[in-house]
């Protein structure tokens, strides 16, 4: 379902992406690790076409070539994100919220009737639609992440890329938000594109991993092979990750 | 057919016009560099010069007197609005700093000239009385050419005030780098007040210029603000040097244009520029 | 049934029965007909501005200068091809909405900040200004020329009325049709969830398909129409078309303090804030209409410093500090409490 192939981007000197390949399938949960300023979300941001990628870089979804596209016309292809650092309109209801991902994230266009049955059939999926009424500002930081989540899955996506969601939750919330990802794919068939530093939050759930260090790809494999890579190791030995 | 001493003649009245453009723009990009407050007010501070002065020429004063009391009040005056009202913009920080900066220098300018067209609404010159001078075939007004030599000298003392003294070099710092200024224990919020002052005042010595070659108005207030707007933007709103070679060459084309195709045009042409330089180079004009 | 196609169309049904029969007590006396007509047509400069700068936080600082082309548009094609104005009018507003949407698609394309579009539009607002008095041959130079159009006289004839009630009441149908396209884009339609989101979070709006530049192009192209049309109606109400009635100082500040002082977003601010103005103006007319220009100014920076989310929020926020209710409670407007129903 995404491809790429050789993905780069400099900035300025730095290169923070350096010739990465990967494949994302459809159904699967895949999880993107590395220590801090390894260019996870840079990979994002280069995917979902918030930065342009040098030259050579080869980008497809659903067999369309993606470089060229613009961020919305990316997300309107199915692809959507959620951010390491939560933006949900915080001035909007959480309602208003799922609403939007449902009125804009797809290419079809739907009827207001069908995008608010949307937006609330995605607040109940993450658990929120107590709170649809509430302004989104004013919700828990860990609400703020499912509800950027339901806003995704508002808009029914194909594949969607987590950026840290699990990061600062409470072993209790971060067991649920593990689930509720396994049920992203298993309800409904959206697969999973993961950065996460919570190992306990990965391992059950994700099929696949892929290990990223200063902007190379140094490892992929089951959890089980990631957990017995010795690259692996000396890439967070010394790295004062957390 | 126009001669090659006209050309030279203008070309002359050019940069003399340019440089109080230059004046202008410096006094701008100033206090911009340092606070990311847009001074709009700025125009109002070279007619409150330019007028302070006239009237006192009017009352008997000698010129020279009058001018240095002219800039003296104009920069008295631009302390008092930095601890008030620039002080209340310096409360919020970054986008929202500079669009309280450019409502409430804006508000400022309207206020200001309200004001004045109550007391002062005739026009006002500042005759210098020097006479042409011939050189080689081209005459050339003494006007201009002190308008010319005064803006070098206050140019060059600005510039070796900020290269070459400590206060100057603080500045500089400042410029580039609030937090690192911090550091190494300058008061941003003091040398602001400075150059802000200092920017009054240079703006003061733009409107005297322009008074000396015309006259001056209140209704030049905001003129004056969109001249210094443009010369920040085609020269960059962060470059001193830029402000004072874009002053120039605004000044030499406003004033070619102006021989040979009008003044409307010509003054178009200024805006247009200003505006091709923001669609191309937006960059320029941003942090 | 149909109120709940258009929340807040009930209110909006009162705000215009109040404004029509605002004029029948004064129907005699062309200076209060003037001081109603101002009001509306600030209003409507003023929400055009609430839909492109309160909705979208594109700043267009040359309301003036866009009025004026849709005035002057207005009243050449309806010369140069011998038509009814009515047909000049459309065309000036197609015209304006054009070179606003234009403005706005270039920003949006090149991300320019709120700044920089402030900046960008005031420099063309001073080339307008400078054009209208420099293209004489078109404009009539600083004279200008009568301008007195639509034949109201006519109409005012045979109603029996004076011509500045008619127009009053053209320019009120426009408002109104105004504040319906406002209700329908910002509260019921996608439209005003899209800005919402742009305003608040470009990155965010554009990850999850929304066509920010499309959208901030459409919101320049809607502003610019009603600036056009208000402009044209500007220099109706005056007779007379000079440049000095689109000068920034004249226009844009005067709608930028309306829009404050009612209330940025607020769906009533620009025609609570062009009363509150007008209402000033006009005592300032009878007793210091020398000191119009500085008291303006110094309600630009008090504004500014103060009263940023508009007079009535701080007004409301102060009861609230006093613990008195206003009645209805939080103090929505009309309309937001119509759009829960
Ligand atoms: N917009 C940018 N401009 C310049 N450098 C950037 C930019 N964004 C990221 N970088 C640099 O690129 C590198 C990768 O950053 P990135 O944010 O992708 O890391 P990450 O793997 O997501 O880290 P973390 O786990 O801390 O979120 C870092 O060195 C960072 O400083
Ligand atoms: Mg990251």
């Amino acid at each position: 379902m995404l491809k790429a192939a050789n993905i780069r981007k400099k900035f300025g000197g730095l290169v923070a992406i350096d010739g990465v390949d990967l494949e994302i399938g459809r159904g699967e949960i895949v999880a993107l690790i590395g220590p801090n300023g390894a260019g996870k979300t840079t990979l994002f941001n280069t995917i979902t076409g918030v930065l342009d990628p040098e030259e050579d870089t080869e980008i497809t979804f659903n067999g369309e070539d993606i470089v060229a596209l613009d961020t919305h016309e990316i997300a309107r292809s199915g692809l959507l994100r959620t951010f390491q650092i939560v933006r949900v309109f915080g001035e909007m209801t959480v309602f208003e919220n799922a609403l939007a991902g449902a009125l804009f994230g797809s290419d079809e266009s739907i009827s207001q009737e069908e995008a608010e049955e949307r937006a609330r059939e995605a607040l109940a999926f993450v658990g929120l639609e107590e709170k649809a009424e509430m302004e989104a500002g004013n919700l828990p930081i860990a609400q703020q992440k499912q509800l950027e989540l339901a806003r995704t899955v508002a808009s029914d996506p194909d594949l969607v890329l987590l950026d840290e969601i699990a990061s600062g939750l409470t072993p209790g919330e971060i067991s649920e938000l593990s689930n509720t990802i396994r049920r992203l794919r298993d309800e409904r068939g959206i697969s999973v594109f993961w950065i996460e530093h919570i190992m306990d939050a990965i391992m059950g759930t994700a099929d696949r991993i892929i290990v990223l260090k200063s902007g190379r790809k140094i490892a992929e494999g089951t959890p089980e092979e990631i957990q017995n890579d010795e690259a692996v190791a000396e890439a967070y030995l010394g790295e004062d990750h957390s | 057919m126009v001669t090659v001493s006209t050309l030279a003649a203008l070309a002359v009245d050019g940069l003399a016009f340019g440089a109080s453009l230059a004046l202008l723009g410096v006094g701008i990009t100033l206090v911009y560099g340092l606070g990311e407050v847009l001074n709009l007010a700025i125009g109002a501070f070279a007619v409150i010069a330019a007028i302070t002065a006239a009237l006192l020429v009017d009352g008997g004063m000698s010129l020279p007197i009058a001018i240095l009391a002219g800039l003296a009040f104009v920069g008295v005056f631009g302390l008092l609005v930095d601890r008030t009202l620039l002080s209340l913009v310096y409360r919020s920080e970054g986008e929202e700093r500079i669009l309280l900066g450019i409502f409430t220098t804006l508000g400022l300018t309207v206020l200001l000239e309200g004001i004045m067209v109550n007391y002062v609404s005739s026009r006002y010159s500042l005759p210098l009385n020097i006479s042409p001078i011939d050189v080689g075939a081209t005459v050339v007004t003494g006007t201009s050419a002190v308008s010319i030599v005064v803006t070098a000298v206050i140019i060059a003392v600005l510039f070796l005030f900020l290269n070459r003294t400590f206060l100057g070099k603080a500045t500089r710092t400042i410029f580039q780098d609030e937090r690192g200024a911090r550091l190494v224990g300058i008061d941003p919020r003091k040398l602001r007040t400075l150059v802000f002052v200092l920017s009054a005042v240079v703006a003061g010595l733009a409107g005297i210029l322009a008074a000396a070659r015309s006259n001056v108005s209140v209704a030049n207030s905001f003129q004056f603000t969109t001249f210094a707007l443009i010369v920040s933007i085609v020269g960059g709103i962060r470059s001193l040097v830029g402000a004072v070679v874009a002053g120039l060459v605004l000044g030499l084309i406003n004033t070619y244009a102006n021989f040979f195709v009008g003044s409307y045009f010509a003054t178009i042409i200024l805006f247009g520029a200003a505006i091709v330089f923001l669609l191309v180079r937006p960059e320029v004009m941003s942090s | 049934m149909n109120t709940d196609r258009l929340p807040g169309a009930r209110s909006l049904a009162l705000v215009g029965i109040l404004f029509v029969i605002a004029p029948l007590p004064v129907l005699g006396s062309g200076y209060y007909i003037g001081v109603l007509s101002r009001i509306l047509l600030f209003a409507l400069f003023a929400l055009a501005l609430n839909i492109v700068f309160g909705h979208n936080d594109q700043l267009f600082l040359f309301m003036g200068g866009l009025g004026g082309v849709g005035a002057y548009t207005t009243a050449l094609v309806a010369d140069s091809f011998g038509v009814t104005p009515w047909i000049g009018l459309p065309v000036a507003a197609l015209l304006c909405g054009v070179i606003a949407m234009s403005v706005s698609w270039v920003s949006a394309r090149r991300r320019f900040t709120v700044i920089l579009i402030s900046i960008l539009t005031l420099n063309l607002q001073l080339v307008f200004s400078e054009a209208f008095i420099g293209a004489r041959d078109l404009t009539g130079g600083s004279t200008g020329f009568p301008y007195e159009l639509f034949s109201l006289s006519g109409v005012a004839d045979a109603v029996g009325v004076p011509t500045a009630v008619v127009l009053y009441y053209l320019i009120l149908a426009f408002l109104l049709a105004g504040m319906v396209l406002y209700l329908w884009l910002i509260k019921s339609s996608r439209y005003g969830i899209a800005f919402e989101a742009i305003r608040e979070d470009e990155l965010a709006a554009e990850s999850i398909g929304i066509d920010v530049v499309r959208y901030k192009a459409i919101a320049g192209f809607i502003a610019g129409v009603l600036i056009a049309i208000a402009g044209t109606l500007l220099a109706r109400e005056a007779s007379y078309i000079t440049p000095s009635i689109f000068t920034f100082l004249a226009v844009d500040v005067i709608a930028l303090i309306v829009l404050i002082v009612g209330g940025i977003r607020r769906t009533y601010g620009p025609i609570v804030g062009a009363i509150i103005v007008e209402v000033i103006e006009a005592a300032l007319g009878t007793y210091a209409a020398n000191w119009r220009t500085a008291i303006f100014g110094g309600l630009l920076i008090i504004l500014f410093l103060y009263f940023r989310s508009g007079v009535i929020v701080a007004a409301e926020d102060l009861l609230e500090d006093w613990d008195i209710s206003l009645g209805g409670g939080n103090g929505g407007t009309p309309t937001e409490a119509d759009a829960e129903s």
